[in-house]
């Protein structure tokens, strides 16, 4: 049987690989599409728990709904945040995140 | 205390003098205004002469002039005490000091200082009579202080010569060690009378039959460490042994503030002092003993110095000390009255004695040392003869001078309580005559011993009038028709025994007696020829070398106990308190610091971390309390 501990599994799997590569890559590219995988985690847990609490035989679609503005929330994220990096580029001719330290004190 | 009742008198007494201080303290530098600085100075030793004049027929009266501390229950003013102690020393100071400001004027003529002078003349008959009136020991102590710091003023006068500076830093902390001492008593006697500092309220706190407080009831040993705490305020103040060093050092001032301060007034403080507190002394048998000793060692002390001083000022300055040896002595046996008297009288004489030496020394275009003088008697007369009245005083001569009298009541009460300081003070009057007549021999008899000698010539007449007044004073001043005029304290028994006068009558003889046969006639110091005499002479002359003593004290302590202080301050007070807190504010922030690192994946992994605390600490912890 798969229960709902598996999926969570699954969804705590993906979580913490998206936060490993976050913290540990120097590409931002590369941080940024973990920062996505972390995303997609939570609407994994989302759609579990609204398949596994059911409602009268149905599933509890107000999750799955939730799911929907989570990923909304994630596309206008990304535009913003190319957006920024394209400017990081431009003044730093580099992608390196080792670069930015400016903030160092 | 009574409704706070501001007698007139008193008050202006104690204000006249400042405000001429604080006038010239504002004008002193400007040149057109000297000569009103050195007018308004004279004119308010004149005016306080006259104020302290109409005092004396002033009923006895104790109050308060101003409020000075008034913090819960203690209580310090500015007050003042009229009766017949401070009636007579009132007058004494106010007097003296008008005849000194009136000298200084031809004394002090071409002294391009001699604004700054008078302003720190006027100071001082400000903190003097603050002393003399004095009703609490707060005010006593300000004034005490006061005094001494016009006094460290005057001494250093002249201070483009380095001796002077020297002297006058001397003066003040021999002094500050005597106050330390000071200080000590009077804060015993505060807590043990429950917060009563004045003389009244102490008085009746030790009780005087009928009222009785606190202090009655302290322990022998508290009363006697209060009273040698206060003695050695005078101590400091009197320049008694061990603290006397200051005192003929303090020749170095100009010789009108030498017979003010150092003869005839602040010096007599402490003995002022200690009579004004007698009540406390005499509470403390041990205390008695030991003030009594002090005194008469520094008589005897003093007089062998003076034995073999060259300078004129430097004779005059140890004869002050071994007065006022006597002074404290007496006050040590009891017999505070006597020693009162002997102040009133030595401050004639002695004002009279450093006046004329000044005189003299102004003759003799400030010359100093006795053994370049020499005939004066035939260019000076006038000097000489009040000289030579003064010196009688001194010395007293019996039954015509005031100094017979005043020291006839000292040798009777030590005849009467103690054989060992009635011979002893008999030795120190034998002394007292030989050394004066020494001085006077040489001086004034026989031939100039130089140049400065040969062409001397009278002192200008605002000089020679003070001694005139003096000579008379020192006088007559021993008569009752005088003394109860004036207010003075005079010593009830008056009948002494036989013994006593054959005593001072013979010490006069023999004294006065060897030092003109001795020196009459000789050109140079006789016994420093004599080859016995010699090392004696020598060790007199050089002060017993108390002062290479005490420098070889504080050198081998100062640097030792310095060391000691130096490493408690850098290992306590510098490090442990100072620079510990600041190392490790300084670490705690340099850790701090590197967490700023800029770095991007590192906050970010700051962020999960602290994230994953929060949910451990909600999830797994909190479940006691919210659940």
């Amino acid at each position: 049987m798969i229960t709902l501990n598996h999926y969570l599994f699954v969804a705590g799997l993906l979580f913490a690989i998206g936060l490993a590569g976050v913290v540990a890559r120097r590409n931002i590219l590369v941080i940024y599409m973990c920062l996505e995988m972390m995303l997609t985690a939570a609407n994994l847990t989302l759609v579990a728990f609204s398949r596994f609490h059911l409602h009268d035989g149905l599933p509890d679609y107000s999750a799955q709904a939730l799911v929907f503005f989570t990923i909304t929330v994630a596309a206008a994220e990304v535009a913003v945040g190319l957006a920024i990096i394209v400017a990081l580029f431009r003044t730093k001719q580099s992608v390196d995140v080792e670069s930015v330290t400016k903030l160092q004190g | 205390m009574n409704a706070p009742s501001q007698p007139l008198l008193p008050t202006l007494i104690l204000l006249a003098p400042l405000f001429s201080a604080l006038v010239i303290l504002i004008a002193q530098r400007s040149l057109t205004l000297k000569n009103v600085c050195v007018y308004l100075s004279v004119s308010s030793s004149v005016a306080c002469c006259v104020f302290s004049l109409l005092l004396l027929g002033a009923t006895d009266d104790t109050g308060t002039m101003f409020s000075f501390i008034n913090v819960g229950r203690f209580q310090a003013d500015i007050g003042y005490i009229i009766d017949q102690q401070s009636r007579g020393m009132l007058f004494i100071v106010t007097f003296i000091g008008m005849l000194v400001h009136w000298y200084s004027l031809a004394y002090m003529k071409e002294d391009a200082g001699k604004a700054r002078y008078y302003g720190a003349l006027s100071l001082f008959m400000f903190s003097m009579t603050g002393i003399v009136l004095a009703n609490n020991f707060a005010m006593i102590f300000v004034f005490w202080e006061l005094v001494g710091l016009s006094s460290y003023l005057l001494i250093g006068h002249w201070f483009e010569k380095p001796a002077a500076c020297e002297a006058a830093k001397k003066a003040f902390l021999v002094n500050r060690i005597g106050d330390f001492g000071f200080m000590i008593g009077i804060l015993l006697l505060w807590g043990a009378s429950n917060g009563e500092i004045t003389f009244e309220g102490l008085k009746s706190s030790l009780g005087d039959g009928h009222v009785q407080g606190a202090l009655h009831n302290a322990p022998e040993w508290l009363l006697t460490a209060a009273a040698l705490g206060i003695f050695m305020g005078a101590v400091g103040k009197s320049a008694q042994v061990p603290l006397h060093v200051w005192l003929p050092d303090a020749m170095e001032g100009p010789t009108p503030v030498s017979a003010l301060i150092h003869a005839a007034t602040m010096v007599a403080a402490g003995v002022y002092m200690l009579v004004r507190v007698g009540f406390i002394i005499h509470a403390s048998e041990t205390a008695q003993h030991v003030i009594a000793g002090v005194g008469g060692f520094t008589a005897l002390f003093a007089a062998l110095m003076a034995v073999g001083q060259n300078d004129i000022k430097r004779i005059l300055a140890y004869s002050t000390l071994s007065q006022l040896g006597y002074m404290v002595m007496a006050v040590g046996l009891g017999a505070g009255e006597a020693g009162m008297f002997h102040l009133y009288t030595h401050a004639f004489f002695k004002a009279l004695l450093f006046l004329g030496a000044g005189a003299v020394i102004y003759a003799c275009h400030h010359e100093q040392d006795i053994w370049k003088m020499g005939g004066l008697h035939k260019y000076i007369p006038a000097t000489f003869v009040t000289f030579v009245i003064g010196t009688l005083a001194l010395m007293g001569f019996p039954y015509v001078t005031s100094g017979f009298y005043s020291k006839e009541g000292i040798l009777g009460a030590a005849f009467e309580h103690c054989g060992w300081l009635f011979a002893s003070a008999t030795l120190t009057a034998a002394l007292t005559s030989f050394y004066m007549t020494r001085c006077v021999v040489v001086t004034f008899l026989g031939n100039p011993r130089s140049d400065n000698a040969k062409h001397a010539h009278e002192a200008p007449a605002q000089m020679i009038l003070p001694l005139l007044i003096l000579a008379v004073l020192a006088l007559i001043s021993g008569f009752s028709f005088v003394t109860d005029r004036l207010q003075a304290i005079v010593p009830v028994n008056e009948h002494s025994s036989g013994w006593v006068v054959a005593a001072s009558i013979a010490a006069l003889i023999i004294g006065s007696g060897s030092a003109f046969l001795l020196y009459k006639g000789k050109d140079t110091e006789p016994l420093s020829e004599i080859s016995f005499t010699k090392p004696v002479f020598t060790v007199f002359a050089n002060k017993f070398y108390i002062d290479e003593i005490y420098a070889v004290i504080v050198r081998l302590f100062q640097d030792r106990l310095a060391w000691v202080v130096t490493a408690l301050d850098s290992i306590f007070a510098d490090g442990l308190i100072a620079r510990l807190p600041a190392a490790i504010a300084c670490r705690v922030g340099k850790t701090a610091r590197s967490l700023q690192s800029g770095h991007l994946q590192s906050y970010t992994f700051a962020l999960g971390a602290g994230l994953l605390l929060a949910v451990y600490l909600t999830v797994f912890v909190m479940q006691h309390a919210g659940h």
